[in-house]
């Protein structure tokens, strides 16, 4: 069951890629149109149409991406402990610097493209944007897990002595928030409410339940190998089904909000598709498939590729407004172009950090 | 060094740290230096599962038989078949 962890961080991996491409994706289609209607017309893409919805799938389906790897961050902190019982503090400094190293390093790049492009942000607001990942949008996930490596030498106790109490607790906390997303959709008047749902997605408290069940897991992997496999078909349909919700109550939430826009938040659904499809993975540990290894490499890779595909992709997208204009109307031309520059820029430059020898001692600084 | 410890120790250096060397000793502690991190070591396991044609139960992938190259290879003679 351990190397399925790999798989599942592949497949987090591979979501990550198209979740920030149907971004762009809806970028296109609801605030980039008069760039390319003058060109089309009524060929374009449209809202509620057919690449709307295969867009909404690719936004969907990763739902569980960020869920999946704070779980195997989770179970990996578990594993330095399991028999000392102690989280060592040398263990996380190990692991801190292993993310913050190349972290620092394509904040400063993303910096200086800033720079280049003249929207240098003062010089007053850098140390916040580097604390938060505002230096780009995908960039909170660094300060959301360096929070939990360091939380940790609180919640492994727990999770050995009280492992059902921490998750109820957990789960309550992140529900809370997510309460507070719903209810301002909806716009709910309330001090309280308009707190939870401002919280920033590299707050802990937003996916607290995820990192907290990969430690539990970690302490129980036994009992989830001899358990797990007989409900693996429960699981895959439970999944399926959840997506399929979760995709619905989404689009509800989108109509009803009346808003022009909203940016997508993990929902009670997408939480429990999360939680399924986790699962389901790990059920299926005894199966293996072609694209096995495949997927596991990706997975080995994921951090690296983390790091650059986001800012790839936004520079892709906006070469085609600039360039391209009439792909930005037609997603089934789009979404590849940009899938493929957000996965093969990231792969290729590994690639020759790791083939050049000069600079092959700088791949852990660059890629982690 | 004898051929177990070699093994692992031309692979941490080749695949995962990238850096002919770069495994000083083979009591060097690869977690708490941050060259095993939680992909990695998925890696590793993964390796020595292959290289040494075994199924390494989940309840002993723990931090005291895999923190280093001599801890790895201990715990693959003290559990081989052969012995």
């Amino acid at each position: 069951m351990f190397k399925r962890l790999l798989f599942l961080n592949g497949l987090a991996t591979i979501g990550l890629i198209l979740f920030h491409s149907a971004g762009w994706g809806f970028v296109a289609m609801y605030h980039w149109r008069e760039r390319y209607l003058p060109l089309v017309g009524a060929g374009a893409d449209q809202p509620g149409g057919v690449a709307y919805y295969v867009l909404r799938t690719m936004e969907q389906l990763p739902v569980a991406a960020i869920p999946a790897f704070l779980f195997v961050s989770g179970l990996f902190v578990a594993f330095t402990v399991r028999q000392s019982g102690r989280v060592q503090w040398p263990v996380i400094r190990g692991r801190l610097q292993t993310l913050l190293v190349p972290y620092l390093l394509w904040s400063a790049i993303l910096l200086l493209l800033l720079i280049a492009e003249g929207r240098m942000p003062s010089v007053a607001r850098i140390p916040f944007m580097l604390l938060t990942g505002a230096v780009n949008p995908a960039f909170y996930y660094v300060p959301l897990i360096c929070q939990f490596y360091l939380l940790s030498f609180w919640l492994v106790p727990l999770a050995r002595r009280r492992p059902v109490l921490l998750l109820v607790v957990a789960a309550l906390v992140q529900s809370a928030i997510q309460l507070g997303y719903y209810l301002s959709y909806f716009g709910v008047e309330s001090p309280l409410l308009q707190a939870l749902g401002s919280t920033p997605k590299w707050f802990f408290a937003t996916r607290l339940f995820w990192f907290s069940f990969g430690i539990v897991a970690g302490f129980n992997l036994q009992l989830l190998e001899s358990r797990l496999p007989r409900w693996r078909w429960p699981l895959a349909g439970a999944t399926l089904l959840l997506v399929v919700a979760g995709i619905v109550e989404w689009e509800w939430i989108f109509r009803s909000s009346g808003q022009f826009w909203l940016d997508h938040r993990e929902t009670f659904i997408d939480t429990f598709y999360a939680l399924a499809l986790i699962l389901t993975v790990l059920a299926f540990y005894r199966q293996s498939s072609p694209v096995d290894r495949p997927v596991e490499e990706l997975g080995l890779k994921s951090y690296g590729i983390y790091l650059i595909h986001s800012p790839v992709m936004g520079y892709t997208a906006r070469a085609i407004y600039h360039l391209a204009p009439a792909v930005l109307a037609n997603q089934f031309l789009f979404q590849p172009l940009v899938i493929v520059a957000g996965l093969g820029v990231p792969l290729l430059l590994m690639s020759a950090v790791n083939r050049t020898p000069v600079v092959q001692r700088f791949y852990k600084y660059s890629f982690g | 060094m004898d051929t177990t410890k070699q093994i692992l120790t031309e692979y941490v250096e080749k695949e995962i740290m990238r850096r002919p060397g770069g495994v000083t000793s083979e009591d060097m502690d690869l977690l708490s230096t941050g060259i095993l991190n939680s992909l990695s070591l998925l890696q590793l396991i993964s390796f020595v599962e292959r290289k040494f044609n075994r199924q390494i139960p989940v309840e002993e992938i723990v931090y005291e038989n895999f923190h280093s190259v001599a801890a790895m290879a201990n715990y693959l003679k003290a559990t081989s078949p052969a012995s």
